[in-house]
């Protein structure tokens, strides 16, 4: 069993984002005025860099611990 | 527990796990080495002891078993010198990783929370106007005429 294991937390993130852009597309349907460029401008755009830049960071982070994990096991559980 | 926050606790577990656990497993299996070592060499000294005649016991067994014990407290000071070297790289790497975190839990917990509002205003502002739309194509009643 895994010390640590980031792989489900990022997941969870991932689909969340997903998910939230999917309804977005939905709304937008909908909503189509200067208002709704102004949303999607203001509030959702900035949010997708940070997600992305989180996603890759935990990624990295993950194959690190998992490196570490392997070196400083004790012997019978490498 | 959000994403966010189970993603920090993890990794103050792991880092607790190589700052602290994994130094003292491998230095206790170093001093245990020391051990074995101190028991292979005296099983090879009193195999070499015993001789029957002219004939000396190869002591094969416990050669091999004095080399395996010496191998093992090698390994064991390679892992305590790893621990060492990881220790300040994952701390390292989850300093990195937790400015990513922050940024986006930041973001939700302030400019998210924002967003929140504003789109509660903008729906209490519809619902205001769908309310006057509505009251305003209400049939209106004929006046009442006394006869």
């Amino acid at each position: 069993m895994r010390v640590a294991d980031l792989s489900v937390d990022s997941t969870k993130l991932y689909k969340a984002h997903v998910e939230l852009i999917q309804a977005w597309e939905l709304t937008k349907e909908h909503w189509k005025d200067d208002n709704a460029q102004n949303f999607e401008d203001n509030h959702l755009a900035p949010l997708d860099p940070l997600v992305k830049m989180l996603l890759d960071a935990t990624n990295r982070l993950n194959e690190v611990f998992a490196r570490v994990e392997r070196e400083l096991a004790s012997p019978g559980q490498d | 527990m959000d994403v966010t926050a189970s993603l920090q606790q993890q990794t103050i577990g792991f880092l607790d796990w190589v700052e602290h656990d994994r130094p003292n497993f491998w230095k206790q299996y170093m001093l245990r080495s020391f051990d074995v070592i101190a028991q292979a060499r005296a099983d090879l000294e009193k195999c070499k002891m015993r001789t029957v005649g002219d004939h000396r016991p190869t002591c094969y067994e416990e050669k091999l078993a004095l080399e395996a014990a010496k191998k093992r407290l090698e390994t064991a000071q390679e892992k305590v010198e790893a621990c060492a070297r990881w220790c300040s790289l994952v701390r390292h790497e989850i300093d990195e990783f937790d400015g990513r975190r922050g940024g986006l839990q930041r973001y939700i917990e302030a400019d998210f929370a924002k967003t929140i509002a504003t789109l509660e205003r903008m729906i209490l502002a519809i619902e205001a106007y769908a309310e006057i739309e509505s009251a305003a194509e209400e049939p209106v009643p004929p006046p009442v005429t006394n006869p």
